[in-house]
Order: C-alpha cells, then structure tokens, then sequence
C-alpha cells in the first residue's frame, strides 16, 4: 500500500521516469562454490546474457559497476549492493552474473528483473528501493571465452611492424 | 583609594547580581538550528524541537520552518521552494505539499493523487499554521534555487526525551536531539537484524543530496560466518561491494531520513535508551 501511494505521488509529480538514472538493489543467495565476484548486467532484449568470441558482452548488454567481492560475500550470500545505471532505459532487463576468482569462469541468475521493477529500481528519492533483487539460482560455471588466436595474432604483426618502422 | 574602593564595589555587587541570576534551563528556551539544504534536490529535514510554550506539543508547520533566507519564494508555486510533508490520510500516505508565496510563508497546496485503480483524488492539506509536526517526524524541502542555502527551524527547545514510533514499512524521521549524532551512538533497542544482512533486516536511508541514498542495514551475524563479521554485529553498516563497512560521518542536527522498517511490527524509537 505504501509502495502503492508512493508510486501514485510520482506520477502526480509528473515525473519523467525514463530520463533519470535510476538505482537498482541487488544481492544474491545460494551462491555456488568458486564464487569471488559478482556483477550486474543490463541486457536490452532481457534475454540471458551472453559473451562474445573475444570475451566481451555482445552488444546490447552492459556491466554496470564494480565487481562485489571480499567480505561482500558472506558463505553463500551475496550482501545488497546498490549500483546506479545512469542510462535512460525504455526496455530491457538486469540479471546478476558471477565470476571466480580469476574472471575466466562465470554463472548467471536465472532469473532477472525488469528496468522498472517497482520494488528493486528506484527512480527517484521519493521512491527508494524497498526490496533487493536476490536470485538464488544460478547457470552452471561457463568459460569467459579468451580473444581469439586471430586477434592475438593481428596484435602481433602490429606490434612487430611497429618496431620495424622505429628503426628504420 | 576612593576609586579602588568604588571598583570593590562594584564588583561585588556585580558578583552578587550574577550569583542571584539562575541560568536558563526549562522549557521556555527558544532554540534555532540551522540545517544545508543544497540547490536544486530535496533534503530531508526534521524538527528537533516543539511548539513555543507547550512542553511536548508538536509544533505547527509554519511555525517551525523559517522562510526568511530562503530566496525562493514566488507568487506562483512552481517558482517555489516547497515542502512536502508525509502523513496519512485515512489508512493511505499521502504528501502534502506547501510553498514559499512570497508575503504569506509557507501555503498549501492542493494536489491530484492518481489512485492505483485510476482515479484521481484531491488532496488538500490543512494550513501550515493548523499543521502540526511532532519532534523527530521528517518530511522534504524541495529547494528550487541552483544554490546551496541554510534552512532554520526554530522552537521550543525540550528538556523531554524524544521517543518515536516506528511502524512497518517506509518512515520518514529523524534525530531530534539539539547535536550531531552517529547511528551507533545511540539507543536502537527495537531494531531488526538477522542472518547478517537478510531480507528482513532494518535498514536507514540517508540522503546524499544528489537522489541518491546512503543505505545503512542493522547487520546481526549469522551463524557460521567468520570472526570478521563479528566488529559489526548489532551495528549499522554500510553495504559496499567489498563488505560491510561501519558508517564513515555523523547525522548533522536536523537531517532528517528514511526508516526501512522489515522486522515484523511497530517499535519506538528511543535514541536515548529511556
């Protein structure tokens, strides 16, 4: 009900809700073992996020923040974390994905909340955050892919042209 | 000799005079505080005094509130600073909202409350000379000047201790104690925490003056966790992506903040133990 009135007082404020950044509650439970590092991801079509070939988010997906990790997660929980997406949205989703502790390896939440989740987002100080998103469920350990050998190889012969050059 | 015997005197009397004076303590002390409101964003503020000449009586709205210094006031209340003052009406919160009308002070406004069902509903306060506000309730000052500038609130300054209730859910309150106060300083007794920080712990929401908050949870330690967690238990901590972290500044007198409240029922708040 509060939750109700106070959604009511933004729209009679006339708030333009999408052009604000706006500030998600997040934590985690029932992490699986191996977890050192946690992070918030933006994925505009809401589908499972994915890396591409050279181990970046394919487009249209973006880490937001920094990493939780340390004393943040307490055995098997993940403590709340509060992460600003400054961003205007007008679709999509956020999930929660995991890391060990050498980022090669990640999990994601198999759940996800909306951009405009009532409880989780907050769109303004007169409406804060009531409720964190804590999934309790996760993908199974994935590798983070590497750069690809043909990268690594273009990098290279860059790097070896350029020192030709210097010398002559 | 005459002059060294005057200034004996005198003295004396003077000494006499100021032995016969007693100091001023009671409950007719009228007490300002001055509290930063930056520009632009909204600031919780609260009132810690009460009404002039009644001992433990809330005091008014536009009482309590000074206008002068505030450079915002218009004859139209978008041009406004305003107020906004979280109350009930009926069984539902609703805000009520005043402004600074430049020769009038603080005036209510009468404001349209979409209703989840689609409805809308008037909302009218009463006036801000009828609107009475307990010590230690919090409620907003929109500043609308890019500026930062000082608020004062005045009152009655109390000799009572203050004591508030908490009910479940969102509260918007504050210290209403006469000096700047850290979280863990003072009495929380009431306060929920369990499993270190859990669905269902309290938690405090302070504004940082940009529409952001810094959130502190009343951390219990759960079972199993290690030693490290132990510096924290029944305290309020911060939540940092890399643990827990103790807070870092104290309440200035009249920052008023959300109260989260997640453990089952009402509590009083008595920052003083008593």
């Amino acid at each position: 009900m509060k939750k109700t009135a106070l959604i009511a007082l933004l729209l009679t404020l006339g708030s333009v809700l999408s052009s604000q950044a706006v500030v998600i509650g997040w934590a985690a439970e029932s992490l699986p073992s191996g977890t050192a590092n946690a992070q918030l991801v933006y994925v505009l079509d809401a589908s499972s996020p994915v890396f591409d070939g050279n181990g970046n988010w394919v487009s249209g997906i973006e880490a937001l923040g920094d990493y939780a990790t340390g004393n943040a997660i307490d055995g098997t929980s993940l403590y709340p974390q509060e992460t600003t997406d400054a961003a205007t949205r007008s679709a999509g989703a956020y999930y929660v994905v995991l890391f060990n502790a050498t980022l090669s390896q990640y999990a994601v939440s198999t759940t996800s909340i909306a951009w405009n989740n009532g409880p989780s987002v907050s769109f303004s100080d007169f409406d804060p955050i009531t409720g964190y998103f804590t999934p309790n469920a996760f993908t199974d350990w994935a590798p983070v892919p590497e750069p690809s050998a043909a990268m690594l190889l273009a990098i290279g012969a860059a790097v070896a042209a350029l020192r030709r050059r210097k010398r002559v | 000799m005459k002059k060294f015997l005057l200034t004996t005197v005198a003295l004396a009397v003077a000494g006499w005079g100021h032995a016969d004076i007693q100091p001023i303590v009671g409950t007719n002390v009228v007490g300002f505080a001055a509290i930063t409101a930056p520009g632009g964003v909204n600031t919780i503020i609260t009132v810690p005094f009460e009404a002039c000449l009644e001992n433990g009586a809330a005091g008014m709205l536009s009482d309590l509130v000074v206008t002068n210094g505030l450079t915002s006031h218009a004859t139209n209340e978008g041009d406004a600073d305003q107020l906004v003052v979280l109350t009930t009406n009926g069984a539902t919160q609703v805000y009520y909202y005043y402004w600074n009308k430049t020769g009038f002070g603080w005036t209510e406004i009468t404001s349209a409350m979409l209703m989840p069902d689609g409805s809308s509903q008037a909302v009218t306060p009463p006036a801000a000379t009828n609107f009475p506000v307990a010590r230690g309730l919090g409620f907003w000052i929109k500043r609308k000047d890019s500026g930062v500038s000082t608020v004062y609130v005045k009152g009655q300054v109390s000799t009572e201790k203050q004591a508030t209730t908490i009910s479940e859910g969102l509260n918007l309150i504050g210290y209403g104690g006469l000096e700047s106060v850290s979280l863990n300083a003072i009495d929380w007794t009431g306060a929920y925490g369990v499993n270190g920080i859990s669905a269902t712990t309290d938690r405090i929401l302070v504004g940082n003056g940009d529409g952001t908050y810094t959130t502190y949870f009343y951390y219990v330690k759960k079972a199993g966790s290690s030693s490290y967690y132990d510096q924290f238990t029944n305290l309020w901590v911060k939540s940092t992506s890399s643990g827990p972290a103790l807070p870092s500044s104290s309440l200035p007198v009249g920052q008023g903040f959300w109260y989260h409240r997640r453990g089952a029922g009402d509590f009083t708040f008595r920052p003083d133990g008593q």
